[in-house]
Order: structure tokens, then C-alpha cells, then sequence
């Protein structure tokens, strides 16, 4: 029994910087943040980058008056950084973890030892089944040569897979965070093409903000500005995706995001800009409302989904080719660490059994030489077992696609006009679909 | 808006007759260079999947891919979809075989699996994981998953409980998520637990899955449904002390909706001996379940709030124990870590130490290696305390959901505004009710 009147819901996201004893100004910030979610009339909050479970704790206590429901998503070393301030009763939460997320080896990235997940709760607002998520993808740190692109594409395929699987009774979708993805970038398109996610930006009746909807701008005093150059002085990172379904329309409202520099405040609440979307849902007569956006990818879109689908598992066999050379070239060091070992040991041995064996035995080397194999070994040993993750991660990514486009192009066979559609014939004739 | 252009339902669904479908689940034990006749056995395994043409065939423990591959080869004409769930260092082992089409496949591992120093255990490097697969029968949604969880190695003395008890959890969470648009829900697998364990509990009265031995009439096969037992060639008789005869732990376990009601008419389990030949398929049994489909609402009821909300208190004890026992190592790993450290200090120290050039390169060696090995197993236990954290605080939501639906159903008439849900069922939950 859904109330008949539209129900208001507006929601907050923000990546907070919250790294301790690196990011500027952490505490402060943390205080302004809660200022600011007490001072607004949110319903939900979604925070990324709340690294230490003491600025959540003292958030939860912050805002407990207002937000009297939250969540702190727990996962990997650091944690997942994922936080759910809601005003509505969280019913239940799920956490799932992206398989890859960078190498521990790159310590000045750090991504690796945070555990980057998709967090999921579960609302009733006004009695309509409210699923939300919230995420934060690996960072990007080099453009034209992302060495992170094949796993933030295994994320944002898993991301897709889980929202999909998991929202099938749900009234209302709802994901917010930071995708470290442009708008036009091949995991944004998988993500929205795939789940029928629509980004509220595009959708906003009034918008609000930076120009083009930026969420990390060089106007921002913590951002590194040279990095954001090429883009015009911003990129737009940040999102909040939503969707109805048959019984339910979703329609965004507005959408404002921050601008930097907090009029009256000595600083922006983080190197991010904050997002806040209002949206409203309209009951509809069962079966009225997008019935088809609720199962994902709509007809029309099929072709294009096809198409992106076939980019991702191009990308995913390049990072798999590059890991398994990688696997190798561990497993080659390895074994010449062991034969070197092997061989020093050899050599040690002959002063024992040589007789009269007058000269210097040159320990110092013999012990110096002896360690570095060893060190060798077992790091080329953790590295090997690392990468073999990091092959069947991506061997098993590409398996979940293969099967999704043989699924897809029978989707396709159901609708004779997206069939007969010129563009489709292009994409059906290409060198890829022939495999499947 | 365009209408598609949908395939005519199987005619036995349109007319009411039940449609049956045959399951099998085995445990392989896979283990190639360490499991006996690994390769024979594998041969065994496919004439035998080969002649019986189940409609799916649930497989774990096929460790290697070229095992997964042979069998994909020799059962290509009966069963042309399959999916091989890859995971871990040496892969999840779990395979399905399908004469049906899959449409979509899903994996989640398990967030804890053992430690990577037990190697004589290995669970670890295996990644454990349940995998999802959505298979198209006759016309109908069947979500079908296959699992493995942590092995038992000591019962008086589990070690591992609390990896398995989140495994549960983490089980249920996403059969529980992943399952609102299913028609029917079938989950077969090695749950290393016994039928009345903490966790099998906890996965049946949150999900409503139905264990095939408990429904069915006509049981045939070992005694008490066990799955692992003394008679077979290849287990150890000592492994199942205290239990003389054998153990139930393997299942095949199912669910209707509200459009599908499923029954199950019969189970097998093999004994042990294969006929005409010199071994049994693996150390595990194999397990046979005819299902009947019918196009009805599956009304069966679901456990009561009050006993649900026990087993969740029951697993939230074990995992804050769990906490407890990590916590307490951790704090030995960084113990370890600042003792290596100081040494590491002192024997540089020329004021301090007179040793010889070797005495102080092989200490200094041993202090490195132990600040190195503390600091790994630190990472490891804090990555563990955030999985347990993470556990506990969803099993306390769920408790408070659990105690809203018995308070909320003590209140008889008032309506409640906030649409709590066993007033207002909602969307994802309605069949669970």
C-alpha cells in the first residue's frame, strides 16, 4: 500500500578528504561538514573518504538529533571510507567488495589499502522500497597512461552487476559518490547504460553550481590545479545517479553543488565539491511508470550497451595481458633468486670440503648476497601469489561479460525494430560479436 | 514504447502440469598432485554427468581450469551453458553445468577465509565465494547458486568458526539481495557445517531456503543423508571422530516464489562405491535432487521473528568472539613488530653489542624478517577486525529490524506512518513473509 501523494526525498554526497595527518585542515573540515548536514534539510547523506572511524564516530554523535540513522561501512585495511547518515530508518545494509583496487606496492597511491566496495542500505520512505548505494572508485592519477583503468573498469562492471542484482524489489534507486570517472568516460557508460541509472545532473530541472556540474575545480584552494587544466579548470567526478521503477517516477528536481571557497568559512568543506539533489517520487498506477528502465537497459540503448560492453572486455584483456606478463616476470626473478642462492651456497660449500684451503673466506658478501636472494624470493613469492588474484579477478571479469553480451544480443533478438536499426547491423558485423 | 517479442512458455507450465527439474551437487576434491586418481575420477565424473543429463550440475573443488575445461569439452552436446567462477590465488573451484541457458553470472567472495600462514589448511588461497548464476528454465527466472565454505578441521576446538559464521552471513546477506526478482532459488554446495550447526541455522531461517533432505519423501542413499562417510575408499576415518559413521554437510537446498512453488520429490546420495568401478567419484558423496515445478504460490511460512532474532543473537556472540581472538593476535603482531624493532636498534648499536660481523648480519637478518612478518600479519588482522566489525553491525541491524516486526505486530490495528514493513509489506521482503 504506496501513500498516493509524491514524496520528497533530498540527498547529500560529498567526498570528505578525511585522511589524517595528510589533508589539510581535517578536523576543522569534519566540524564544517557537520555544521553544514545539521543546518540542511537533507534526508540523506552520503560521505566518501571518511577514513578514520573516529571522524565518523564524531559525525554520528554531531548529527544524531537530525540523522538519528547511519552506517560506517567497514572493509580492507584503512577501510572503505564509507559512511550513510539517513533520516529514515536503515532497514538493512550490504557491503561488496571490489575485487581489484590498485597494487600495495604503490604506497604514494595508497588505493590498495583502502577496501573500495559499493555500500548498500535499505530505507522505507512514505512505504516505498528505497535501496541506496554508495561508492568511491580508484582514483585516477595519470590520464594518458592509467595503469589503474583495467580495475576501475572490473569496479565499475562489479558496481553495475551488484546495483542490478540486488535492486529488483526495489521502488526507488539511488546511488551517490565519487566515480573518479568522467561523464563520457567508458565505466560511466557501462554503469548507466547497464542499470538504466540516470545521472541528475543531466536530468535536474534547475541546476545550481560549478559550470558543467564540476566537482573538483581549480577554484578549490586544496586541489593541485595543474591537473585540471587541460579540462577547463574542472572535472565532474562526482555523481548521484537515481531511477524509479513500473510503480514509481523518479524526477530530479534540482541539483546544487558547492563552489569552492564556503562564503563565511575560512575554507571548503574538502578538495571535492558537494552534491545535493532533490528528488520526487510520484506513485503511478501499477505498470505506468518505467517499467523498462526497472530491468536496466532500455531497448533502444541495447545496441550502444553492446558496444560498451565489447570496450570494457577490450580494456579488461589488456590489463589481463599486462598482469599475467607481470605474474611472469615475478616468477622468472624468483627463480633466478633461487638459483643464485642455490649457486652461492654451492660456492660457500667448497672452502669446507677444499683441503688446506688457505684463502680468505669472504663472509661479509657471502651473508650480504646470501639476504638478497632471500629478500628476493619472498617478495618475488608475494608478488606472484598477488598477481595470480589479479589474473582470476579480470579472467573472471571477462567471463561475466562474454556472458552478458550473449545474453544482450538474445535481449536484442526480442525487438525487431532495434534489430533492423542501421547502427545495430554495424555493430552485430564487427570482429568482437563474432566470438561470442 | 516497445513491446518485446516473447518466446510462448513452455507448454507444461501453461497447462499446470508440474515441470521437473534434476539438480546435482558434488564436492570434486579437485586437488590435483595432492588428491588421489584426480584425473580418473574427473573421467568418472563426466561419463556419469554425461548419462544421468541433470538439468544442472553444481561442481566445487575443481581447482584447475584444465579439469573445468575437460569436463566443458565432454559435456558439450548434453549441457552447452557453464560457468567457471574464478577467485582467489587458486580460484573459487566452483563450476556449474547447465542445460538450460545462463543468462548472468555473479560472484561474491567471502570477505574471510582462513589465514594465509595455515598452509597445511590452504583454505585460504582457494577464494572462497558463492556464485550466482540466473538460468533460463522453461521460460522461468532461476537464480542458482553454488557455494564452498570454510572447511572444519577441529570440532571440539573450531578456530575457524567465526571466519564461517560471516560466511554464513555473508551467504544469506546476498542470496537474501540478489533473489527479489527470482522465480525459484536453488543453492547447492559444501557448507562444511551440519544440519542443526549456528550457521546452517542462521542461512535457512533468513532465507527461507528449504533443505531437499528434510522435504523430500523418497530418500535414497546413505544413512541420515550423510555426505562425507567412513565406507568411502578415500576419507580418513579419523577426520570424522567424533562422528563414527559420517556426517551431513553437503546440500541442495530450494525456494519457490510467489509464482513458482517447487517441491522436492526425491533425493540420492551415491554410498560410497562406485559400480564396476575401482573408486568412488571423490571423498564427498554426490548428491541427486528431482525438483517439481508448479505454477502456484509457494505459501510456505517463514520462521518466526522471535526464532530468527535468537540465531542472529547466537551468531553476533560468535562473531564478537571472533573480534576478541583477532584483536588479541593483532596486538602480538605489533608486539612482535616493536620487539623486532628494538632489537633491530640494539644490535646496530657499536656501543652496545660486541658481536662479530656474522653474529650481527644474522640477527639483524632475523629482526628484519620478524618486523617484516609482523607488519604483514597486522595488515592481515586489521583487514580481518574490519570484516568482523562490518558483520557484526549488519547483524545488529537486522536484529533491530527483527524486533520492529515483533513489536510492530504486538500493536494490533494502529497504522504506522512511516510504512514499517509488517504493515506495509514492501517490495523486497513480500516473499519472505
Amino acid at each position: 500500500m504506496t501513500t498516493s501523494a509524491p514524496i520528497r526525498l533530498r540527498v547529500f554526497s560529498l567526498n570528505c578528504w578525511g585522511i589524517r595527518y595528510l589533508s589539510k585542515n581535517c578536523r576543522e573540515r569534519f566540524d564544517l561538514i557537520g555544521d553544514l548536514l545539521n543546518q540542511e534539510p537533507l534526508d540523506i547523506a552520503l560521505l566518501q573518504e571518511v577514513w578514520c572511524e573516529k571522524d565518523f564516530l564524531f559525525l554520528k554523535k554531531k548529527l544524531g538529533g537530525v540523522y538519528p540513522f547511519s552506517h560506517y561501512f567497514k572493509s580492507g585495511f584503512i577501510g572503505s571510507g564509507l559512511a550513510v547518515f539517513s533520516r529514515h530508518r536503515i532497514r538493512d545494509a550490504f557491503l561488496y567488495r571490489y575485487s581489484l583496487n590498485g597494487y600495495p606496492y604503490m604506497a604514494q597511491h595508497g588505493d590498495w589499502f583502502g577496501g573500495k566496495a559499493v555500500g548498500k542500505v535499505l530505507l522505507n520512505i512514505g512505504g516505498l522500497n528505497v535501496h541506496v548505494f554508495v561508492t568511491h572508485l580508484h582514483a585516477e592519477y595519470c590520464r594518458e597512461k592509467d595503469s589503474y583503468l583495467p580495475h576501475r573498469v572490473v569496479q565499475a562492471w562489479e558496481l553495475q552487476q551488484f546495483i542490478r542484482h540486488t535492486s529488483a524489489g526495489a521502488d526507488v534507486v539511488i546511488l551517490g559518490g565519487d566515480l573518479n570517472m568522467h561523464p563520457d568516460d567508458l565505466g560511466t557508460r557501462l554503469l548507466r547504460n547497464y542499470t538504466g541509472l540516470l545521472d541528475s545532473f543531466s536530468e535536474a530541472a534547475k541546476f545550481d553550481g560549478c559550470e558543467e556540474g564540476f566537482t573538483h575545480i581549480s577554484e578549490n584552494p586544496f586541489t593541485h590545479t595543474d591537473g585540471l587544466v587541460p579540462f577547463g579548470g574542472g572535472v565532474r567526478i562526482d555523481y548521484i545517479l537515481f531511477k524509479g521503477s513500473g510503480e514509481v517516477e523518479v524526477s530530479c528536481e534540482s541539483l546544487c553543488t558547492t563552489k569552492g571557497p564556503v562564503p563565511g568559512q575560512p575554507f571548503p568543506y574538502s578538495d571535492h565539491e558537494a552534491l545535493t539533489a532533490e528528488f520526487l517520487f510520484t506513485p503511478t498506477k501499477k505498470g505506468n511508470g518505467c517499467k523498462e528502465r526497472e530491468y536496466g537497459c532500455i531497448p533502444e540503448k541495447l545496441p550502444e550497451l553492446v558496444n560498451t560492453v565489447n570496450e570494457a572486455r577490450t580494456e579488461v584483456k589488456v590489463g589481463l595481458h599486462c598482469s599475467e606478463r607481470m605474474r611472469h616476470t615475478a616468477a622468472r626473478t624468483g627463480v633466478m633468486g633461487l638459483v643464485l642462492l642455490v649457486l652461492e651456497l654451492a660456492i660457500a660449500a667448497v672452502p669446507l670440503f677444499a683441503l688446506g684451503a688457505e684463502q680468505p673466506f669472504p663472509k661479509a658478501s657471502f651473508y650480504l648476497l646470501g639476504a638478497l636472494c632471500f629478500a628476493v624470493l619472498l617478495s618475488t613469492l608475494m608478488l606472484y601469489i598477488f598477481y595470480s588474484m589479479e589474473v582470476k579477478a579480470l579472467q573472471g571479469t571477462e567471463d561475466q561479460m562474454r556472458l552478458a553480451l550473449s545474453s544482450l544480443q538474445e535481449r536484442i533478438k526480442e525487438y525487431p525494430k532495434v534489430l533492423s536499426a542501421d547502427h545495430l547491423q554495424n555493430s552485430l558485423d564487427s570482429k568482437d560479436s563474432v566470438h561470442l | 514504447m516497445q513491446e518485446p517479442v516473447k518466446p510462448e512458455l513452455c507448454g507444461t507450465m501453461a497447462t499446470e502440469r508440474p515441470s521437473r527439474l534434476r539438480v546435482f551437487s558434488l564436492n570434486c576434491w579437485g586437488i590435483r598432485l595432492l588428491s588421489q586418481h584426480c584425473a580418473q575420477r574427473y573421467e568418472m565424473i563426466g561419463e556419469l554427468l554425461d548419462r544421468e543429463q541433470h538439468d544442472i550440475a553444481l561442481l566445487q573443488e575443481v581447482w584447475s581450469e584444465k579439469d573445468f575445461l575437460f569436463l566443458k569439452g565432454k559435456l558439450s552436446p548434453s549441457h552447452p551453458y557453464s560457468h567457471y567462477f574464478k577467485s582467489g590465488v587458486i580460484g573459487s573451484g566452483l563450476a556449474v553445468f547447465s542445460k538450460h541457458r545462463i543468462q548472468d553470472a555473479l560472484l561474491y567472495q567471502y570477505s574471510l577465509n582462513g589465514y594465509p600462514y595455515m598452509l597445511r589448511h590452504g583454505d585460504w588461497f582457494g577464494g572462497k565465494a558463492v556464485g550466482l548464476v540466473i538460468v533460463d528454465v522453461f521460460g522461468l527466472k532461476a537464480h542458482v547458486y553454488v557455494t564452498h565454505l570454510h572447511a572444519e578441521y577441529s570440532r571440539a576446538q573450531d578456530e575457524y568458526l567465526p571466519h564461517r559464521i560471516v560466511q554464513s552471513w555473508e551467504l544469506l546477506q546476498f542470496v537474501r539481495h540478489t533473489s527479489c526478482g527470482a522465480d525459484l532459488v536453488i543453492l547447492g554446495g559444501d557448507l562444511n557445517m551440519h544440519p542443526e550447526d549456528l550457521g546452517n541455522r542462521l542461512l535457512r531461517s533468513h532465507t527461507g531456503l528449504r533443505d531437499c533432505y528434510t522435504e523430500t519423501d523418497m530418500f535414497d542413499g546413505c544413512d541420515d543423508g550423510h555426505t562425507l562417510i567412513a565406507d568411502n575408499h578415500f576419507t580418513k576415518k579419523q577426520d570424522l571422530i567424533p562422528f563414527e559413521k559420517g556426517i551431513r554437510i553437503d546440500y541442495i537446498l530450494i525456494k519457490g516464489s510467489h509464482r513458482v512453488s517447487m517441491k522436492c520429490e526425491s533425493l540420492s546420495t551415491t554410498k560410497g562405491s562406485v559400480a564396476d568401478k575401482p573408486f568412488p567419484y571423490s571423498d564427498h558423496e554426490a548428491l541427486t535432487a528431482d525438483l517439481t515445478l508448479l505454477r502456484s504460490e509457494d505459501s510456505r511460512n517463514a520462521l518466526p521473528a522471535s526464532e530468527r532474532m535468537e540465531v542472529v543473537s547466537e551468531a553476533r556472540a560468535v562473531v564478537k568472539e571472533g573480534l576478541c581472538l583477532t584483536e588479541a593476535l593483532r596486538d602480538k603482531a605489533s608486539r612482535l613488530m616493536c620487539a623486532a624493532l628494538l632489537l633491530l636498534l640494539l644490535v646496530f648499536l657499536p656501543c652496545l653489542c660486541h658481536f662479530s660481523f656474522t653474529t650481527t648480519g644474522f640477527l639483524g637478518a632475523v629482526c628484519t624478517g620478524a618486523l617484516l612478518s609482523g607488519a604483514l600479519l597486522y595488515l592481515l588482522f586489521t583487514t580481518h577486525i574490519k570484516v568482523l566489525k562490518e558483520t557484526e553491525d549488519q547483524m545488529l541491524l537486522s536484529s533491530n529490524e527483527l524486533h520492529t516486526k515483533l513489536t510492530g505486530c504486538r500493536v494490533s490495528g494502529s497504522s504506522s506512518s512511516d510504512g514499517s514493513p509488517e504493515l506495509q509489506p514492501s517490495g523486497s521482503f513480500k516473499r519472505e513473509e
